[in-house]
């Protein structure tokens, strides 16, 4: 089982575990996680997924590839080097225990 | 679920999809204390329809919850599913349910939907011939694609264009009749569908255009083929129809605040009776060019429903209306290809203008009298997102610079105070 902690910008926190690999994004829509909207439903189409990883998981994390970097620039909130469009970021056992930061806005 | 009946009525939804979920959401965040109803004639929670055909060649059918449970709980909207709007009652100001049940409403909010257009053939109604609208479609397609060795997809629009496209991708045979002389002629330029055109046939799809189906032959109740108005039989053992898409508006057309293309508003996205509104796909509303549209896309529903949620919150507290205006945009995901729209043009009636990076990622521009009116990318999300933002200041641009690739298309946007007088305009003007 892995585990993801998400941090909205008033401090307050959710842990979400997950049996199963399923991308950040969907584990914060099934599990009423505000802030995170996938409004597209995953296709890296719209750009309200956005999440700050924190630093010490940075490294963990697969490539951006070419159309989430583009669209990283259309994110509402400002954009940073731990920035990443969570719909691409899929919480498995090499990701327990990330933790994610809400920006204000999507 | 909050106890006893409520003295005033309250705000009631029809409809369970982006539009009349995003629409209860934004009136609870501005009126914490209103009665609000959302009425899903589906017996599922709402989910999210576009990831439905991504996942017809996955393992299972992904349903992603347009909102969890709990969210409705949390916001006290009252959800109820599988028990469809039978009725408005506009003299009570109530609707009624196929239950029986009876509710009142102050405001009313028509978000309905859309379903795909059945085509009249013979045939039609054989085993193995399907549409792709709800998560029941695509469970019933999914699980008879395994045994299929040759598609046929019946209209090259979106839908038919995605599913074409990942069938090739794993092997199966597919063949895309299109009745008008190119594929998307309702969607794109004739420059951009000329090179899906080329990608498909490159993935192995066949695309036949100018081709019309005009009946369904099996053997034993199954489907065997498609005979096209030449004559010719194309052997198929399963036919995916996607013909466009039709608006529900029975319920507001026996009300009186429909036609058959949809329920007809205001620019508020007010129907002709003040406690009645629309939005999403069924709503056919004025543009700013002054025509009627029906938009069918998760951000023309989503901008809608917290456009109409502010107007009602407006009424109720006797503050202004604002109108709808908001970039329309799109996309459709074909296998690899990434087809972004944005804006909406008269494809015809525009010049095209190419900003090209390779083969497979290009954006076409489209300018009608100097005004840029639509971008249609592929594979080149950083031109849409611009593409976006110029719309939404009504920028005019300088066409040829806008083709060289080495300038990204966001340093044409304008600064704020060098925009166009139109674009300064207030939005509810």
């Amino acid at each position: 089982m892995a585990k993801v902690t998400f941090r909205s910008s008033d401090g307050s926190e959710a842990v979400v575990g997950l049996d199963t690999p399923m991308s950040i994004m969907r584990a914060a829509v099934t599990h009423n996680v505000a802030g995170i909207v996938g409004e597209c439903g995953g296709n890296a189409m719209c750009a309200t997924c956005h999440v700050y990883v924190r630093e010490e998981f940075l490294d963990r994390l697969p490539e951006i590839e070419d159309e989430e970097e583009e669209m990283l620039d259309g994110v509402t909130a400002p954009r940073s080097h731990r920035s990443r469009l969570s719909c691409q970021l899929v919480l498995d056992d090499a990701l327990d225990g990330i933790v994610v930061d809400i920006p204000e806005a999507q | 679920m909050n106890g006893g009946p409520r003295c005033a009525p309250g705000v009631v939804v029809i409809g369970g999809g982006h539009a009349g979920v995003q629409t209860a959401e934004t009136i609870r965040k501005a009126d914490p204390d209103v009665d609000i109803t959302v009425l899903s004639d589906e017996v599922p929670a709402p989910y999210q329809r576009p990831p439905l055909s991504k996942s017809l060649w996955s393992t299972a059918v992904e349903t992603l919850p347009l909102r969890n449970r709990d969210f409705f709980a949390d916001r006290r909207i009252d959800l109820r599913q599988g028990d469809p709007v039978t009725a408005i009652e506009r003299d009570h100001k109530r609707v009624t349910l196929r239950s029986g049940g009876v509710l009142a409403y102050r405001d009313l909010v028509i978000a309905t939907g859309s379903r795909p257009r059945r085509l009249a053939l013979p045939g039609a109604d054989l085993d193995g011939v399907f549409y792709l609208r709800d998560l029941a479609d695509a469970t019933r397609l999914h699980r008879a694609l395994r045994g299929v060795r040759h598609l046929a997809v019946l209209g090259g629009g979106f839908i038919g264009l995605e599913v074409a496209a990942s069938s090739a991708a794993v092997g199966l045979q597919v063949t895309v009749l299109e009745a008008a002389p190119r594929m998307l002629a309702r969607s794109v330029s004739a420059q951009t569908s000329g090179r899906l055109y080329d990608w498909h046939v490159a993935q192995g799809v066949r695309l036949r255009a100018g081709v019309r189906a005009v009946g369904l032959v099996g053997d034993r109740d199954r489907v065997t083929g498609v005979v096209t108005a030449d004559g010719a039989t194309v052997a198929c053992d399963a036919v995916l129809i996607g013909a466009g898409s039709q608006p529900n508006t029975e319920v507001a057309l026996a009300a009186g605040l429909a036609d058959e293309n949809g329920v007809l508003v205001d620019r508020y996205l007010r129907t002709g009776d003040p406690a009645i509104w629309s939005v999403g796909d069924c709503a056919s509303f004025p543009a700013a060019d002054g025509a009627r549209r029906r938009l069918e896309s998760v951000q023309n529903a989503v901008d809608q429903g917290r456009r109409v949620s502010a107007n009602i919150v407006a009424t109720a507290q006797g503050r202004d209306l604002t109108a709808f205006r908001a970039v329309a945009w799109f996309w459709s995901q074909q296998a690899s290809l990434k087809l972004q729209i944005a804006g909406v043009a008269d494809t015809t009636a525009c010049e095209v203008y190419e900003r090209r990076y390779d083969e497979k990622k290009f954006s076409h521009l489209l300018v009608h009298e100097g005004r840029l009116m639509a971008v249609e990318s592929v594979n080149a999300a950083a031109d849409h997102l611009a593409a976006r933002k110029l719309l939404e200041v009504g920028a005019t641009i300088d066409p040829v610079r806008a083709q060289d690739v080495g300038v990204p298309l966001r340093t044409l946007i304008p600064e704020a105070g060098e925009l166009s007088p139109r674009a300064a305009e207030p939005a509810s003007a």
